[in-house]
């Protein structure tokens, strides 16, 4: 099988050559490029399938970038950012990035957001049955059990249940959530998404003050991971 | 009093000249026709000299008529009685043309004044628009005084602090402070009443002290003193005055404004300077260290297998670009917090879920650490800056893992009070000397089994940012343990949003 081409747009050279590194010891096929001109011509080049993002760049912003990529194509996005750059962040996502990672970031856990990612990427869509922990979702019946014992879900319960699961390894923004599961005129009361996060930590997590599955992303959303 | 008297001298020499014309003429010439030469005189001198020496001249016309127009000539006496009557009416007649004649003089007079006033007036508020400070204000208000009532004006103004500060345009004050400095009452007074004050000058012999409130568009900005010698103190003077003072309260409005967007613009560029250089900074930090973390890993997963020791220093390298990077977070962030202008995010968290981040955020720190959540099933939400308080936590926790040793037990606890929440992390450990309670949330304070790896910031930057909330922060022995250490923040907090209920149908 080839290698899977890879953009790695970073302007800083030393992280770029790190990234490209990293990425390459992983079987990938990284193309690195300094600027925006530089990722667009590679892309025109290679049929890279996944995205490193620095948001910060010489003769523009990732953002940019993203809304241009997301024009045509659906390849998986991962920003890599400072820290207090929130806003930067839930821009990034909200515009298609697929995920965030903030420097300094380790080996591991680049290679495991890429891995997610292009699994993710290369999966047939949604599933019938899903299971995660103890917990199984059966979404024909609406049917969610944990350790084989029946859990009520309320419909909104179940409906975020859902959405959060068909996102799963992205970042989904506070936003997205309100928005997919209590429309357009609630994205700005997040309070609803607190209480109801809570909840399905409560029913679904072993441990809800330290959940597995539904992660928080402070400032900028929530992640579900299998 | 010059003035006058050049009048009457002019009347009487206007008389003589007349009747030395009346004697030139022949003598066929009515007596009754030489009359209307005097009273014509009578009207020329009350346009040029006024009332009173037209009236004179009037007088001493019918005397000279009488005398030497009226035969017999060169006596009083009166031959024909119809003359008495000529020398009423003409006595009359005289006198009304005088007051008539002086009446439209006196109102010509007074026109002209006041539209000097206004020229000057205009012209003076054509220069204070110019104006781009107070003093300068204060110069041209003193010069206008001066040149126009020969007296001293003295500008009493209100700053941004609301104190009361003279300006004054001579070497002399108007008005001077009292023993302690404050400003004077008769200002004082003026400043609360907002009335116009008249009365002597107690400072100046014969002066008239005028006090007027500056009273600008949005508020009284000051008051007007002027002291003008008796003399020039009339009707207008106040009225002018009153306007002066109109004039320099809207102007010195515009300059408090000006000065208020320019402070603003400066404390922006400030701003902007300041936050560029942080995130210049923060990028050149961490882009090294992401890069050493990077290699450090990716030397660690080839050593890893084939030299252990290898591996190891790696490890280590990697632990400390972690730490180093730790710190210039700390040290960016107190950065930010200390020049006051981080904006809060604020909006309703849930308590568990920011302690879970947190915890998550330290995963690596608190490895092989006993580590408890105690928190109340039915938490609030409260509302607050996630990022900033996750932030708080962490370096809660951090500090409480840095300062006992691995065996001690954390524990994280909540309560809600009723205009507050608090988070607790008390710890095991050795527990703080009572002399650092207090001071264990400044900066560069540090424990005494602080390790050398700290500055002793965390704390500080969790004071600021609770704070910033509202919020104390609070450190005590732990209530639960023997030794040990609590450190509690208290935000505060009001009713949270209702939650429209679901409708469950299932």
């Amino acid at each position: 099988m080839n290698p899977i081409p890879v953009l790695v747009l970073e302007d800083e050279p030393q992280i770029r050559g790190m990234l490209c590194q990293c990425l390459a010891g992983e079987g990938l096929l990284p193309h690195g490029a300094g600027s925006l001109v530089e990722a667009r011509e590679t892309l025109r080049a290679a049929a890279c399938q996944l995205a490193l993002i620095d948001l910060g760049l010489p003769d523009g912003s990732g953002q940019t970038f993203i809304r241009e990529l997301r024009a045509w194509s659906t390849m998986p996005v991962l920003v890599l950012s400072a820290r207090n750059q929130e806003r930067d962040k839930i821009e990034a996502l909200d515009t298609g990035a697929d995920d965030y990672l903030t420097k300094p970031f380790q080996r591991g856990e680049l290679l495991a957001r890429v891995r997610a990612l292009l699994r993710r990427a290369g999966s047939s869509g949604a599933q019938p049955v899903v299971e995660f922990g103890d917990v199984s979702v059966d979404f024909a019946s609406r049917r969610v059990q944990r350790q084989g014992i029946d859990v009520h879900l309320t419909p909104i319960e179940f409906q975020l249940l859902a959405v959060m699961i068909a996102g799963q390894g992205k970042v989904l923004t506070h936003r997205h959530l309100l928005r997919e599961v209590w429309g357009g005129a609630f994205v700005d009361s997040p309070h609803y998404l607190r209480i109801y996060v809570g909840h399905l930590r409560h029913k679904l997590e072993s441990d809800p003050a330290r959940p597995r599955h539904f992660i928080t992303e402070t400032g900028t959303g929530y992640r579900f991971v299998i | 009093m010059n003035q006058k008297a050049t009048g009457y001298a002019a009347g009487a020499l206007l008389v003589v000249l007349v009747t030395a014309l009346a004697r030139s003429l022949p003598p066929t010439i009515e007596p009754t026709n030489l009359a209307m030469l005097y009273l014509l005189s009578v009207v020329g001198v009350a346009i040029r000299f006024g009332r009173g020496p037209a009236a004179c001249c009037a007088l001493l016309g019918v005397l000279a008529f009488d005398y030497f127009c009226v035969p017999p000539h060169l006596s009083f006496a009166v031959s024909d009685i119809q003359y008495l009557f000529t020398f009423a009416v003409m006595l009359l007649v005289g006198i009304l043309l005088a007051h008539l004649t002086a009446g439209l003089r006196q109102q010509a007079d007074m026109r002209a004044q006041r539209e000097h006033a206004s020229h000057r007036l205009y012209e003076l508020a054509q220069s204070l628009a110019g104006c781009v400070e107070p003093e300068k204000v204060c110069a041209l208000l003193g010069a206008f005084v001066k040149s126009d009532f020969a007296g001293h004006a003295e500008l009493w103004w209100e700053d941004s602090t609301h104190a009361l500060g003279r300006m004054t345009s001579d070497e002399l004050p108007v008005l001077f402070r009292d023993a302690q400095g404050h400003p004077p009452l008769l200002i004082v007074a003026v400043m609360e009443s907002g009335q116009i004050r008249v009365q002597e000058d107690p400072a100046r012999e014969r002066h008239r002290l005028l006090l007027c409130p500056l009273d600008a568009p949005m508020r009284r900005r000051g008051v007007l003193a002027v002291t003008v010698p008796e003399a020039r103190f009339e009707d207008l003077a106040v009225q002018q005055i009153g306007s002066l003072a109109l004039l320099a309260a809207t102007t010195l409005e515009r300059l408090h404004y000006v000065d208020v967007a320019q402070g603003a613009m400066l404390d922006m560029e400030r701003e902007r300077l300041r936050s560029t250089i942080l995130s210049a900074l923060s990028h050149d930090l961490r882009t090294p260290l992401t890069v050493i973390v990077g290699r450090a890993d990716t030397l660690i997963d080839e050593a890893r297998g084939s030299s252990e020791r290898i591996a190891g220093l790696a490890e280590d390298i990697r632990r400390q670009a972690i730490a180093m990077s730790r710190l210039t977070d700390n040290l960016l962030d107190l950065a930010r917090l200390q020049s006051g202008q981080v904006r809060l995010r604020m909006e309703w968290q849930s308590v568990e879920e920011i302690v879970g981040a947190a915890v998550a955020q330290l995963q690596d720190r608190l490895h092989g650490r006993v580590l408890r959540i105690d928190l109340p099933a039915d938490l609030p939400l409260v509302e607050f800056d996630a990022v900033l308080i996750e932030r708080v936590l962490c370096n809660l926790l951090d500090n409480a893992v840095r300062h006992t040793p691995a065996s001690a037990a954390i524990r994280i606890t909540a309560g809600v009070e009723p205009a507050g929440l608090w988070i607790g992390v008390d710890d095991e450990g050795p527990g703080l000397p009572e002399a650092l309670w207090a001071d264990v949330f400044e900066p560069f304070v540090r424990g005494p089994a602080a390790r050398a790896d700290g500055l002793g910031l965390g704390l500080s930057i969790c004071r600021l940012i609770v704070e910033a909330h509202g919020g104390t922060v609070q450190a005590a022995p732990a209530s639960t343990t023997a030794t040990g250490t609590s450190l509690r923040i208290r935000l505060p907090r009001r009713e949270p949003p209702v939650i429209e209920p679901e409708r469950d149908a299932s």
